[in-house]
């Protein structure tokens, strides 16, 4: 093959293009490929030779040469990386709020992307790629849905779980679980709903795409993924109240996992009619998804924590093996649940939750300072890589008036349901939590303004593409995209405004007890005995010696 | 991937196996249908055209093949969904749950004190176990009983990783790992102190090694000895075969304390081996294009030196960049370790790849990005930065090592075990200690020759530094890319002899390493760790000098302002000159 380039998909499509038309020459007499019945049953020979040779071509091609193919797109991701984490210590450094990291880089991603577009346009690439060929926008965006699960999330999931619990929140994170709980599984469903909604019926009165109900209920379960970054990190840089913190991040963290989960049962709805029967179903799988995804997470955590606690893997000298152990374990966890279909996702953050609470006690010091750092600059890669790559992807959308239509409805639609779903969940958790706990209206304001979307949302989209037929998914991940960075610029820009106007800043007097016994009084009797259980549970967990330095180290504080 | 897409419309006989859409299957399916459809789509072609004959209908506007393709094109792309996730998952996590079961083993091991199996034999013998597991489960039907997945994975299904992967995202941690954290943190001085022998082992050894290992193998092939191979071959087996792995020797002399000198030489030589035999190989694969003359050889000669001076160029100018971004802005101030860090890991996978896009050598460049970021950058970034990055560095490469030595052990049931295949690995083992051998005699007497009487490397160090010279992730990994690089049949005697002799070298080189180390005496003494540093002066002659002074010169250029110091880091660099 002469091509240099011969494993990237795009080439694939080029080279069975020049098979086709050899092979099809003859037959110009059939009709359109879908319905007509003797082209389908004539073809599969045909074909099969012509993507046997393309797969002869595949499967030879993984040469060195194929390296070199490769590295030069993940080469222009480098870079551009490199450049958003300048960009972003300039930003921080001058104190330029207005725009984050990740809006920089979903900045620069677009500028590439546009650059790409204009140089594929007007043969300007000879100039700029003195490696013969320069790429172009498709041939960057070789990366797929399958790249985005098994290799840039789980990381960042987990980090979530792992390193900002653990470490940031703590209690805080604890105390407002009901909270969580609510915005997360109400909240999820009611905006869900409401988009899918929103999008459907616009549909059918034209005032944009006419989606099936299916694909518009998808589109909203998918689009209900906020992300917790961009916020989070100007939040950190501010050092904003704890209790707001806690709520931001648990609903964006556990709000990826429902809508994943709740994605996947809408989808099974492809496949079944919907009855009343049916949705039972899919409702009792979304529940058994969950939890089993959950039992695995925990499930794992627990097993390595109990394997560290009767083991002397925590003792001096062995650190590297412990520390594999401990860094593989997620990894484990996400896989088992996919592969027994459930919820990898779900599984692996919950797996950073329980481990956090139950393994971290367990591990000596040094280990546990090499797995937190390893999960915290994976997970800050990828989100970093994320965001580029949605910037490039930009420029390779179907820009389109139909399209853009929908993906302001779209937009809209998403603030309708987030200022609802907040507004709603905010009264019914009010409704039991005592005077002082209250949510607050400046919560309230600050919670619906940060429902920015991020990666999840693109990577269910980006699965959507294959998982939902028709020509209309292409409209989803335009809509998903421009939303992405609509929320990112414009929320993510005005964060620090937010949070200056509604006076969020963390008290000082606060900073110095997050612990403060005065966050104790809300739980009423059941959440009590709760946690009366959960820590008989983890003194189990404990190794002895560590409880007790637990103690002493909590006694110390309380002094 | 592409008979995924048939899934829909395909024929029975392509629906039961089109479910793996794994690579390696997919090769398989195609060889059964080569003879059908060579026949098959002549006749179908007359079949279409009788169809049109009879077919009323009047041509349609849309061209069908344009939908045909569309369709097809747009299943190629968007195959890759929830399900297939799936597919390559239940791999993963059987090698996930191998590694794992490594790890504690080797904990096991190290804690009842057994040095006979290290880890990465532990992980071989590991991966065999599970190989000749799957190799009987699969041709026993015994493969129901275990899964309960559904369908239970086959040996060729694991084995879904390529040489790409290897090359893009297992060797590039382990490579940096040995520069920046091996060489700064342990070797130190030692290190560049046995730099000129160093250079000498890797250079020349690894090019005697070379030569010696392909003579033999081209002319056992010649005599009837074993299979009949040509002179690039052969030659290309013997660079890639010389690329010797640090790995487990240098774990086990690290357990028992080993002299740190021979450590340093037995490590540099392992680590700058890899680098030298990589564009070697490369070197020597430039012929398969031109024919061998006095010319050529000069091309390929003057290639390898712009690969290797290149490569080595880029990934020393990326580190010193990053030094002098650092250095000049407040990014190693609190507050800003997340930039820090996330360049710090950035930079060496940048060089990485800008080499390989340069058409260099991508491993080169990460190594000695490596050694000089340890040597310019840490100095300048905080300590909080540092340990993120070295914690990151550390753990990927330990994870990565383990699993390609797991891998090679699933892959040694995969190969072509037949009769002459073995009787070529066992040659090539032969090959394999006679050029070593040579490689060290020759080498030594040639250092020792402007060595001072006190620094000579003596007869116990030659035996160890023979004894060492296993074989690991590097080798394997260039016998993967020669697999599609070289195009005859033999290039899978290549594969087995490879892993053949990766085994034997790590069951019994490795095995035997703690018993070495007594019986030469060879374990570090501890008086010498004091005297290391006034000792360190005599040695260098005065060209050497020269040169280390200007290095000197251009390191305090890069290390930070001493009205700027901060970090632990920075105030140690400020003590050393006292304490010198």
């Amino acid at each position: 093959m002469s091509a240099s380039n011969p494993c990237s998909e795009a080439n694939i499509t080029q080279l069975l293009q020049t098979f086709g038309e050899e092979l099809f020459a003859p037959e110009d007499d059939d009709e359109d490929y879908g319905p007509n019945v003797t082209l389908s049953v004539a073809s599969p020979p045909s074909l099969e030779l012509l993507a046997r040779k393309a797969q002869q071509e595949v499967v030879r091609g993984d040469s060195v040469e194929e390296v070199v193919d490769t590295s030069l797109p993940i080469l222009v991701f480098l870079s551009l990386m490199f450049l958003t984490y300048i960009i972003g210590y300039h930003l921080k450094r001058n104190g330029i709020m207005v725009l984050h990291e990740t809006g920089a880089a979903l900045l620069l991603g677009c500028v590439f992307g546009a650059a790409m577009q204009y140089s594929a346009n007007n043969s300007f690439l000879y100039m700029v790629g003195g490696m013969g060929e320069f790429i172009t926008v498709e041939k960057a965006l070789v990366f797929d849905d399958n790249f985005f699960f098994l290799v840039l999330l789980p990381p960042i999931i987990f980090d979530a779980g792992f390193n900002i619990v653990a470490t940031v929140l703590k209690h805080r994170f604890w105390h407002n679980f009901d909270a969580i709980c609510l915005y997360a599984f109400l909240g999820t469903t009611i905006s869900m709903l409401t988009v899918g909604f929103v999008v459907y019926e616009s549909g059918q009165l034209g005032y944009s795409l006419d989606l099936p109900l299916l694909d518009s209920m998808c589109f909203g379960a998918l689009i209900s993924a906020t992300d917790p970054v961009t916020t989070l990190a100007i939040f950190q840089d501010l050092n904003a109240d704890l209790d707001l913190y806690s709520l931001v991040f648990g609903e964006s963290v556990m709000n990826d996992a429902i809508s994943i989960v709740l994605y996947a049962s809408v989808l099974s709805f492809k496949t079944i009619p919907l009855t009343s029967s049916s949705m039972l179903m899919v409702f009792g799988t979304f529940w058994m998804c969950l939890l089993g995804s959950v039992l695995i997470g925990v499930g794992v955590a627990l097993a390595i924590s109990l394997l560290l606690k009767h083991t002397s893997l925590n003792s001096p000298g062995y650190e590297h093996h412990e520390a594999a152990l401990v860094m593989l374990s997620p990894y484990l966890a996400y896989l088992l649940a996919t592969c027994f279909e459930l919820s990898g996702m779900v599984s692996i953050l919950f797996c950073g939750v329980a481990m956090a609470r139950y393994t971290v006690v367990n591990l000596s010091s040094d280990a546990n300072e090499l797995v937190s750092n390893f999960y915290k600059l994976a997970a800050s890669v990828s989100e970093m890589f994320i965001f580029i790559y949605m910037g490039v992807a930009v420029f390779s959308l179907n820009l389109s008036g139909a399209y853009v239509r929908f993906a302001c409805i779209s937009l809209l639609a998403c603030l309708v349901s987030r200022f609802g779903e907040i507004y709603l969940c905010t009264g019914i958790i009010n409704s039991w939590r005592s005077k002082e706990n209250r949510i607050n209206g400046r919560f309230k304001g600050a919670l619906a303004f940060s429902g920015l979307r991020g990666a999840i949302a693109f990577a269910l989209c980006l699965s959507a593409q294959s998982d939902l037929e028709g020509e209309d998914t292409k409209a989803l991940m335009t809509a998903t995209v421009l939303i992405v960075l609509f929320t990112v610029w414009v929320f993510g820009g005005s964060t620090k405004y937010l949070v200056d106007s509604l006076e969020l800043r963390q008290e000082q007097a606060e900073l110095n007890c997050p612990g403060s016994p005065g966050s104790e009084k809300w739980q009423d009797r059941t959440s009590g005995k709760l946690i009366k259980a959960e820590r008989r549970l983890s003194t189990y967990f404990r190794s002895e010696e560590a409880s007790r330095a637990k103690e002493e180290s909590r006694l110390s504080d309380s002094v | 991937m592409v008979f995924h897409a048939h899934r829909h419309r395909s024929t029975p006989h392509l629906e039961d196996t089109s479910a793996n859409s794994t690579e390696a299957n997919i090769s398989d399916l195609l060889e059964n249908l080569a003879a059908q459809s060579a026949d098959e789509d002549d006749d179908f072609l007359r079949q279409l055209e009788s169809n049109a004959s009879s077919s009323s209908d009047p041509p349609p506007p849309l061209p069908p093949i344009a939908a045909l393709v569309y369709d097809v094109q747009a299943e190629v792309i968007l195959s890759d969904s929830v399900d297939k996730v799936d597919d390559s998952s239940l791999p993963v996590l059987v090698f996930l749950l191998l590694m794992c079961l490594t790890y504690f083993a080797s904990y096991l091991l190290k804690r009842f004190d057994i040095i006979v199996v290290h880890e990465t034999g532990a992980a071989l013998l590991l991966g065999c176990l599970f190989g000749a597991f799957m190799q009987y489960s699969s041709d026993r039907s015994f493969a129901a009983v275990v899964g309960d997945v559904g369908e239970f994975i086959t040996l060729k299904q694991a084995l879904v990783f390529h040489d790409n992967f290897f090359f893009l995202v297992l060797l590039p941690p382990i490579i940096f790992d040995a520069g920046f954290n091996i060489v700064a943190r342990i070797l130190k001085q030692r290190f560049f102190q046995n730099f000129g022998a160093i250079c000498v082992y890797a250079f020349l050894g690894c090019f005697i090694s070379m030569i010696t290992i392909g003579f033999i193998m081209f002319e056992s092939g010649q005599l009837g000895l074993s299979l009949e191979i040509s002179v690039l071959d052969a030659m290309c087996f013997g660079a890639l075969i010389s690329a010797t792995d640090p790995v487990t020797t240098l774990a086990i002399f690290q357990d028992v304390g080993a002299d740190l000198d021979l450590y340093s030489l037995i490590f540099g030589e392992s680590v700058m081996n890899d680098a030298i035999s990589i564009v070697l190989y490369s070197s020597v694969l430039s012929f398969k294009k031109v024919p061998f003359n006095a010319t050529n050889l000069a091309a390929a000669f003057a290639s390898f030196w712009v690969t290797l001076l290149g490569s080595v160029f880029i990934g020393v100018s990326i580190a010193l960049f990053l030094s002098f971004i650092i250095k000049h802005s407040s990014l190693n101030h609190v507050g800003y370790e997340h930039q820090e860090a996330a360049l710090v890991m950035l930079a060496p996978y940048l060089s990485y790849m800008l080499a390989t896009c340069l058409e260099l050598s991508g491993i080169v460049a990460i190594l000695f990005c490596g050694v000089a970021m340890a040597r310019y950058t840490v100095v300048n970034v905080s300590e909080s930065a540092y340990e993120l990055v070295s914690n990151f560095y550390k753990l990927s490469a330990s994870v990565c090592e383990m699993f390609i030595f797991v891998y090679m052990g699933v892959a040694a049931f995969t190969l072509d075990l037949s009769g002459k295949y073995l009787r070529f690995a066992f040659m090539s083992l032969v090959a394999c200690f006679v050029g070593r051998v040579i490689n060290v005699y020759l080498c030594t007497p040639l250092i020792n020759s402007w060595r001072s009487a006190s620094t000579q490397i003596d007869g116990r160090f030659k035996k160890a530094m023979t004894f060492s010279g296993l074989r690991g992730a590097i080798a394997f990994a260039l016998s993967l890319s020669a697999q599609s690089d070289l195009d005859s049949e033999d290039t899978k005697a290549l594969l087995t002899a490879t892993v053949l002799t990766v085994l034997f070298t790590v069951w019994v080189l490795g095995g035997s390493t703690p018993w070495m180390v007594k019986k030469l005496q060879l374990r570090h003494v501890e008086e010498a760790l004091g005297a290391e540093l006034s000792a360190s002066a005599e040695h260098p002659n005065r060209a050497i000098g020269g040169v280390i002074q200007l290095e000197r010169k251009l390191s305090s250029y890069f290390s930070p302002d001493q009205t700027n110091l901060k970090g632990i880091r920075a105030r140690a660099l400020a003590e050393e000159p006292a304490r010198e």
